[in-house]
């Protein structure tokens, strides 16, 4: 009957979840600033970004609540921004570049707003950059939003149009052959890879606000893509427990609250998201539970059946080694 | 997600039923012909259509359709944390809940759980009410028309208190419903029914919380706001699976402790919170007040207790000092398990914290001696001088949507007012006799679990039970069952045919929280504004307008236009909520209680200078040794305890309704320690007979180490295998009436010959048959 833990022997949990940016050190300023920012001034308090300056000034009022008028001169996007919850900075998407009089080109979500500093947003470079980043992100985008669940509400298109995207430079991602299935398998979200633009906030959200270990990104390069931490191939095999943080927070139409996928599209029969794609990932059929799993032992091992005991091992593997990698 | 819907669903294929054979052949054909469709389309605007256009034709689309979407920020109505989000719907259904703006949202940010972001099925599910039921004379019930149902249920109320009096009649409130429906709920009852005896599930739950903190602090709610949760460096938390039956508040906690919060855990079960706890402590069931007083013992004898504290803020600490002596670490472990180690452990770590937040839900709560746990608590938490401050306080995660409220300010009690104002002090019941015209008696009424024992004795012969589901929550539901069966006349007012409806005389169809307008308070004492979000389901009516129509027949004469004019009338009468109007609420995002009139800010957390108590200072009382009701024995020889699990909801009427949700959980299940389920020859998944002296249920067996040895768990949440019949409704606590549902003796079998999955076909109430069994 006594307790199966010692105090101090087994570590809490969360040591075992890969945090997002929650343990990165933060970018704030260390005090209260006045930042100067397309020729208007804003005062701010300790803890700011340059990019708190430019939404300051893009609203038309300080973050102190002093009166300023006048917008910015130019919107910058901040895709993988998100502002609430202590999401981010990932600064992986490169579209809030300004220019600054002392440190040149910068993103603005994760450098601190020292006092004194002059941000320009149409200084011609940083115009250029954000210009040519935001192709970047769509050119890797299946941009399908007549039959996106996230018409209408979605923060790449609402940038884009904002930035009068016309033609993207690199095109965007339309190769038939390229496209990732969608996975279909949980009863609540459903997830579109090809849509995905990497911000990493629903890994931040699974692990920094829901701290469950569900999400993380996993591969490099042109293979990066929304993967789950014990291994699964889908979300239903994942430890998921479908809290929805993922999806509130997904800036394109990659995460989507089932149930509103089908709210804003064209109303064509035939015209879903996942006809557009084309293959899914469908939910296996085995009835799950019924009783609440053991956190831990699900983290080690994959609820998938029929998986070779070599795939299991360099699942775990993966699993332990990630877990070497942050602080 | 049922096919066949006609033109409202634009895309017949999202979510197709699999079909075989022809048909399937023929569905499979379909598709494809309409993703050729889509895919050849796709191609040719690939290659002709510039990304702007395509940009503007989306938006304007999307623009369009979203115009034909209702959008309104509202309060969720599943638990007590009030999540606030924006809900989409198209006015037949929820489409979506997304997040609401910072300011709006105090309590939970951008956080939801399962239930509240997805778990919307059964508003517009196929079996809603939409028109009252009236039983014929041959016993079956018909629909019927408003003034033929209302009429019915004036005449049957009536008659029974004009002939035997009000005190024959009683109402269950609820704790669903809105704050100013439970204002009118209780003034129905007293104003109009003439009785005392108004109730609502509270008795159920957290009544000895409320009992024993209101004895002690002088309030008995949340002394903290959920910020503090954060900010706290050490949280206690004990029966409490707060993943699971509070997940956004477990959240904070995740978070605190990933921040370097140590969190302690003592349940009989290791939750899912327990494994990202500190220290995790399994006890045995039922003897709460014994470790916690261990605990306090230590903290005492090691001088390690806030002497500023309880000098200057609490009287009865010698007492409190004289009860803990019996429970040193021998006695401690004797009785609930828990290591010397583990106690020294705990009481140095919330001796040595700042900031310590003193949490729990039902597992200190429901037992025969839950005000006595609750005590033992609230003494641990004044002696390490842990109140008042940020990050520290005591937090009952309270159940219901509008417990806290609905539930217990708005004063459907037996004992009390609107605003915990007792009904026997004479100038009290004055006022409201003044307010309501009418006589008041200053005898208490019954609380619901009385009530079925007195209607056991021809003492209750009617019953009006609003949103309860009492044939499944009430403790011995067999017993229950069969006074619902037994009386004169009852009146039942929900969203569905329950299995409590099932025995009424007339069922009237309610709105459900998305279909009307007013405020829920959850359990940091913030009320928050639930807005409408769709127009009333079919003929179902806002409880508010049900019992108005009904007052009107009964002789009264009732003219609220809106809910914010009840509001009203409870902030003249209401103390506590004073300045808090539905007006104020919504400009402000939320106000917490007490707020006495309209320039208090609302107060944050309680007891920051004195205790709600004649003189101010905490009531500390010496709590003794206390053991359940019903221990184990040679006949049956295990400890049932029953609770929550994180898809399903309570008696399951919303979340069973809800396709995704019962894909998750699909089935009820009786939780077994490996060692335990070895020594009868049971494996995962064998069907299990699962006996008390009151009842018998036969459920899947789910082996786990979760639970100890000598310990079940089962769930609360089906029907078809109701867990209550199996618990106890005699004995009560003494001071709050709550039923010891935490502790019960049963005794297992295996089911021979059953091992492999079956569908659970419960005979005994008529199941539906829908579940299925866990795998093997």
């Amino acid at each position: 009957m006594s307790s199966d833990h010692q105090a101090g022997e087994v570590p809490p949990l969360t040591e075992d979840i890969a945090p997002g940016t929650a343990t990165d050190p933060p970018v704030g300023s260390d005090d209260a600033a006045t930042v100067t920012v397309d020729g208007t001034a804003v005062d701010l308090p300790a803890g700011s970004t340059l990019l708190d300056a430019v939404e300051a000034v893009e609203s038309g009022g300080d973050a102190s609540g002093g009166g300023v008028d006048g917008g910015t001169a130019e919107t910058v996007p901040a895709l993988c921004h998100y502002g609430r919850e202590d999401i981010g900075p990932r600064s992986t998407c490169r579209t809030c570049m300004v220019e600054t009089d002392s440190s040149g080109l910068v993103p603005a979500c994760s450098h601190p707003a020292e006092d004194g500093a002059v941000v320009r947003t149409d200084a011609e470079a940083a115009i250029e950059a954000r210009d040519v980043n935001l192709d970047l992100v769509l050119s890797n985008h299946n941009l399908r939003c007549t039959t996106c669940g996230k018409n209408g509400r979605c923060d790449l298109q609402d940038a884009a149009i904002e930035n009068d995207v016309e033609e993207p430079r690199y095109g965007v991602l339309d190769d038939r052959d390229a496209y990732e299935p969608i996975d279909d398998s949980s009863s609540f979200i459903q997830i579109d890879r090809n849509k995905c633009i990497l911000c990493n906030r629903c890994v931040e959200a699974c692990n920094d606000v829901q701290v469950e270990g569900v999400l993380r990104m996993e591969g490099s390069g042109a293979d990066t893509r929304i993967g789950f931490q014990n291994g699964a191939a889908t979300m239903e095999d994942s430890t998921c427990v479908s809290c929805g943080h993922c999806a509130t927070v997904c800036p394109t139409g990659s995460l989507v609250e089932k149930g509103i996928e089908d709210a804003t599209t064209i109303q064509i029969p035939g015209f879903t998201q996942k006809n557009s794609v084309g293959k899914t990932y469908e939910r296996d059929g085995d009835p799950k539970g019924p009783m609440t799993p053991k956190k831990a032992a699900e983290r080690t091992e994959r609820a998938a059946s029929g998986e070779t005991e070599r795939e299991r091992e360099t699942a775990k593997e993966t699993a332990s080694d990630e877990r070497r990698d942050w602080p | 997600m049922t096919d066949g819907r006609g033109g409202k669903d634009a895309n017949p294929d999202a979510n197709p039923e699999e079909k075989q054979g022809v048909a399937g052949y023929m569905q499979r054909a379909k598709q494809q012909a309409l993703q050729n469709v889509e895919h050849a389309i796709e191609g040719t605007t690939a290659e002709t259509l510039p990304e702007g256009k395509l940009f503007e034709i989306a938006t304007a689309i999307g623009d369009r359709r979203l115009e034909e979407l209702n959008v309104a920020d509202t309060t969720c109505g599943y638990c007590a944390v009030g999540c606030r989000f924006d809900l989409y719907s198209d006015g037949e259904e929820i489409l979506a809940a997304r997040p609401t703006a910072e300011e709006d949202a105090p309590v939970n940010g951008i956080s939801t759980c399962v239930k509240g972001k997805f778990g919307y099925d059964f508003i517009n599910s196929d079996d809603r009410l939409t028109s009252p039921l009236v039983r014929d004379e041959d016993g079956q019930f018909r629909t019927a028309t408003w003034d033929e149902a209302l009429e019915r249920v004036a005449e049957g109320l009536g008659d029974i208190r004009d002939e035997h009096g009000g005190e024959a009649l009683s109402v269950i409130a609820s704790s669903k419903a809105t704050n100013e429906e439970n204002y009118l709920m209780g003034k129905f009852a007293r104003q109009v029914l003439e009785t005392n005896s108004v109730d609502n599930c509270n008795r159920l739950c957290h009544s000895s919380t409320v009992a024993g903190l209101a004895k002690t602090y002088g309030y008995g709610a949340a002394s903290i706001s959920t910020d503090d949760l954060e900010t706290a460096d050490c949280i206690l938390l004990t029966g409490s699976n707060t993943t699971e039956a509070h997940p956004v508040l477990a959240t904070r906690i995740k978070q605190n402790v990933r921040d370097g919060a140590d969190l302690l855990v003592f349940d009989p079960r290791e939750v899912q919170i327990a494994e990202y706890a500190t220290q995790y402590s399994r006890v045995q069931p039922g003897y709460d007040a014994v470790w916690i007083n261990g605990i306090t013992r230590y903290i005492i004898e090691n001088d390690l207790y806030d002497e500023e504290f309880v000098d200057e803020r609490t009287t009865g600490f010698e007492d409190v000092r004289e009860a803990v002596q019996e429970f040193g670490p021998e006695r401690v472990e004797e009785v609930t398990g828990v290591t010397p180690e583990e106690i020294e452990s705990a009481a140095e770590t919330i001796a040595d914290a700042d900031a310590c937040v003193f949490g729990w839900t039902l597992g200190l709560t429901e037992h025969s001696h839950g005000t006595e746990n609750v005590i033992a608590m609230a003494n641990l938490a004044a002696i390490t001088g842990n109140l008042g401050r940020p990050g520290t306080g005591v937090s009952p995660f309270r159940g219901q949507n509008n417990v806290q409220g609905g539930g217990g300010d708005m004063g459907p009690l037996p004992d009390n007012f609107p605003g915990y104002q007792d009904i026997a002090d004479d100038e009290i019941r004055a006022k409201f006799e003044d307010a309501w015209d009418c006589d008041i008696s200053p005898e208490y009424g019954y609380y619901t679990t009385q009530m079925f024992l007195e209607a056991d004795k021809g003492n209750l012969r009617g019953m009006y039970i609003i949103g309860e589901n009492s044939a499944l929550s009430e403790p011995g539901v067999n017993h229950a069952e069969k006074v619902l069966s037994e009386l004169d006349f009852l009146v039942v007012q929900d969203l569905f045919v329950t299995e409590t409806a099932r025995y009424a005389d007339v069922v009237l169809p309610a709105s459900s929280f998305v279909e009307k307008t007013g405020t829920f308070t959850n359990t940091d004492r913030t009320v928050q504004m639930v807005k409408e979000v769709m127009p009333p389901k079919g003929d179902s009516r806002p409880d508010w307008e049900i019992l108005q129509d009904l007052a009107n027949r009964m002789g009264r004469d009732w003219d609220y236009d809106d809910t914010a004019e009840i509001m009203h009338e409870v902030n003249s009468l209401t103390p506590l909520y004073g300045g808090i109007s539905q007006e104020r609420v919504d400009a402000e995002g939320g106000v917490q209680w007490p707020c006495p009139d309209d320039d208090h800010p609302g107060t944050t957390r309680l007891y920051t200078d004195e205790f709600n108590t004649d003189d101010g200072k905490a009531h500390l009382q010496g709590i003794g040794y206390s053991e359940p009701a019903e221990t184990p024995d040679e006949d049956y020889p295990f400890t049932l305890t029953t609770g929550r699990v994180l898809y399903q909801y309570h008696t399951g009427t919303m979340t069973h309704r809800e396709e995704g949700i019962m894909q998750y959980t699909p089935s009820d299940f009786v939780e077994i320690h490996p060692q335990t389920a070895t020594n009868y020859g049971i494996e995962h998944g064998d069907m299990v007979e699962v006996t008390s002296r009151r009842g018998q249920i036969t459920v899947p067996a789910q082996v786990t180490d979760r639970v100890g040895r000598e310990t079940v768990f089962a769930p609360i949440h089906f029907a078809e295998s109701a867990v209550n019949r199996l618990t106890d409704e005699e004995h009560l606590d003494p001071s709050a009436a709550t039923p010891e549902y935490k502790v019960s003796a049963v005794r297992i079998a295996p089911v021979e010959g059953e091992s492999e999955p079956v569908t659970i076909e419960e005979s005994e109430s008529g199941g539906d048959g829908e579940t299925t069994t866990g795998d093997d």
